[in-house]
């Protein structure tokens, strides 16, 4: 019995003719769909409406098979399309720097790829805004290419420069594509980079390539750990006597004989402890003298290298110490002739050589005022150009800032006693060691004394104290004048600063004093500065690094060297206290 | 005590010397030689026989350390004492000359009126160190 998908036919299917043709295209179509069972077909005559019957079963069958064959291609063609498809994600992951962002600009997912180059974590670029990663932000070209595929809905390919978390250029080849919602509104995009590295611009590289070994710097970039060379200029190949090819082999201490890891090592460590971004030194070379500058930068691998370069600085150095040698000859110059006028006007002013009437003396006076103003003027040039060129000789020494200030102050009370002014100095400290240089801070407290004496209304007191705070000893000037000017501030500290004060009167000065006072307390490592208020006064203040360890180093002082002045207290020495250092 | 009366000076400015002369003879009362040069006060210096010499340390051909050097060599000139007046005022320089024996040295501008009481003073000093009166 004849079967269909497991039914039995509800009767035999009996051709009802005679005719061959027609027999054997009934036997062929029931061989070919329901077996050899319909073999039977042609042994049993049945009626047309049976035949008609089978007919259309056939035809159903034979439909049936067709789409099953139909099915069976594109379920051949979806599994052909999901290997593709997950060959390509897996090339894009391999190749490509993949950032999806969403609808705001915001960072969705980036790929490992992405992370690895741009030096991020993957959540520390999650929910950020995407341009953060482009140099410039939202200035960049292509972020503003960005921005308009959004709004325009089509997709860009171009060029990005872009930026590192370690701050480093990079620049990338970079397509954005929009992702849509069924109701097509954009819903974020993908932005796929690959790296644009300059080989792929041989021209440009060249380029680069002649311009620095046309440099007359010497270029020197180095690992900052084996400090071995990886790229060294034509300039500086030539300095050290080095062949390009085995510029692999060399560090950078093979290119001066003279330099020693340790001093470089320390020459070089406040790149790394953030406190400069370049750090500078001057070298000699026989005759000639070399400026070094030295910055860290990232290498093409994110590794970070020292690049320094070193520029021929012998011309400049020439022209500085002929300036110095200048000032120092014209002032010395100076000085022989205002020995004698100084003298002359002296022995006039003394009475010696004779009396004269008040109109002379004034006359006289003014002489000898001026003179003086002018060797001040001489002595100042000369000392900044000493602290300046580092001719001044610095020998720091523990020393008793008790003692050295009140010794100042008595040096400096002739000077406020022709002003008609006082001062008083007040310490709650017996002791305070620090290393200074005794001449040059007396010569900071001098400045400072007589800048606060200068603006002191006559009658006044200008008040000195000394004071422990932070680890710091803090000296401070106060004066009762008339305060500096806000706007004026920022000149205090300037070289030839005449600063316009409220009170409309000129004081004479040199204009240089408080500029020497700052580099010599600089030199101290220590720190200078004011508060000022108009009508209230001001108040210079100096701290310089306290240090217990000094204090068993201090010179032994007599009775007599801590002898306080006339004018000058000291409130219930028991009570003194060390700073908390 | 030997009172300070013969000093020598040596300097090679004219004006500086014609203070200098007011200074030590009108104000100071000494017998004074002056010399333009180093070697003119080694020339002159033996037959004045100074109690101290008063040298410039910046001087054209000899400078005041190497006349200096050439007076001591000179018989009855090798223990005077001496002080050196400079215009290039210098904390090295000054500590350097007296490490060398100087027993001070007068910053260019002097003042006329105190520098012979400053060099009497001086004396004093050398007197007391060749004595051995320091405490």
């Amino acid at each position: 019995m004849a079967k269909l998908f497991g039914y039995e036919l509800p009767f035999k299917l009996k051709y009802a003719t005679n005719t061959v043709p027609f027999r054997t295209l009934i036997l062929a179509l029931g061989i070919l769909t329901l077996g050899f069972g319909a073999i039977e077909f042609v042994s049993v005559p049945t009626s047309v409406s049976q035949i008609a019957v089978a007919l259309v079963g056939l035809s159903a069958l034979m439909l049936i098979y067709s789409q099953r064959r139909t099915l069976r291609k594109k379920e051949d063609r979806i599994a052909t399309i999901e290997h593709e498809s997950r060959a390509l994600t897996s090339a894009a992951e391999r190749h490509l720097q993949v950032c999806e962002i969403d609808a705001q600009g915001r960072i969705v997912s980036v790929n490992q790829n992405f992370v690895d180059r741009f030096k991020y974590s993957s959540s520390d670029l999650v929910g950020k805004p995407s341009s953060i990663i482009y140099s410039g932000g939202t200035s960049n070209g292509a972020y503003c290419k960005l921005q308009s595929c959004m709004s325009e809905k089509t997709p860009w390919t171009g060029e990005s420069e872009d930026v590192t978390a370690n701050g480093r250029l990079v620049c990338s080849h970079c397509t954005v594509t929009p992702i849509f919602d069924r109701g097509q509104c954009v819903v974020g995009a993908i932005v796929v980079r690959t790296n644009k590295p300059d080989e792929l611009n041989p021209e440009r590289t060249q380029f680069l390539t002649n311009l620095f070994d046309h440099l007359h710097d010497e270029i020197y970039v180095y690992d900052t750990e084996s400090l071995g060379m990886v790229y060294a200029n034509l300039s500086a190949l030539k300095a050290s006597c080095w062949s390009s090819d085995h510029l692999g082999q060399k560090s950078i201490l093979d290119a001066d004989p003279h330099m020693h890891e340790h001093l470089f090592r320390a020459h070089v460590a406040p790149l790394f402890s953030g406190d400069k971004d370049i750090v500078v030194t001057v070298v000699e070379r026989g005759t000639r003298f070399g400026e070094i500058s030295t910055r860290l930068t990232a290498g093409d691998n994110g590794e970070t290298l020292f690049v320094s370069v070193l520029r021929d600085a012998t011309e400049r150095k020439k022209i500085e110490r002929a300036k110095t040698d200048a000032v120092s000859v014209v002032s010395h110059e100076m000085r022989t002739p205002l020995t004698s006028i100084k003298g002359s006007l002296r022995l006039l002013q003394s009475g010696i050589l004779g009396n004269f009437d008040k109109n002379a003396k004034q006359a006289l006076d003014i002489a000898v005022r001026n003179t003086e103003q002018l060797l001040l003027l001489v002595d100042d040039i000369l000392d900044l150009e000493k602290i300046q060129a580092g001719k001044t000789t610095m020998e720091k020494v523990p020393v008793n800032l008790v003692q050295l200030i009140d010794e100042a102050v008595e040096m400096n009370r002739g000077y406020a006693d022709e002003l008609r002014v006082n001062f008083q100095f007040t310490t709650l400290l017996t002791e305070a060691a620090a290393n200074v240089s005794a001449a040059r801070f007396t010569q900071v407290l001098a400045n400072l004394l007589s800048n606060a004496a200068k603006f002191t209304p006559e009658g006044d007191t200008v008040q000195v104290n000394l004071d422990a705070e932070d680890g710091f000893w803090k000296i401070s000037v106060r004066d009762e004048g008339p305060g500096i000017p806000e706007g004026a501030h920022h000149k205090v500290f300037e070289n030839f600063a005449q600063l316009p004060s409220p009170d409309g009167q000129k004081r004479k000065g040199t204009g240089l004093g408080l500029a020497i006072a700052q580099r010599i307390v600089h030199a101290h490592d220590g720190e200078i500065d004011f508060v000022s208020k108009c009508g209230e006064g001001t108040t210079f203040y100096v701290k310089l690094p306290a240090d217990a360890n000094l204090h068993q180093e201090l010179a032994p002082t007599t009775e007599d060297g801590l002898t306080i002045s006339q004018d000058s207290c000291r409130l219930n020495p028991d009570d003194a206290k060390q700073p908390e250092i | 005590m030997r009172e300070l009366r013969r000093i020598l000076h040596v300097d090679d400015d004219e004006d500086i010397r014609a203070i200098g002369a007011l200074a030590l003879e009108l104000v100071g009362q000494f017998e004074l030689l002056q010399c333009a040069s180093g070697k003119q006060a080694i020339k002159e210096a033996q037959a004045f026989r100074p109690d101290l010499l008063l040298l410039d340390y910046m001087m054209p051909e000899m400078d005041g350390n190497e006349t200096l050097c050439e007076l001591r060599k000179l018989p009855n000139l090798s223990g005077v004492p001496v002080v050196f007046m400079t215009a290039r005022v210098n904390e090295e320089l000054s500590n350097s000359l007296c490490r060398n024996g100087a027993l001070d040295v007068i910053a260019k501008p002097f003042d006329p009126i105190v520098l012979a009481d400053r060099l009497r003073e001086l004396w004093r000093t050398f007197n007391d160190l060749e004595s051995g009166n320091v405490m």
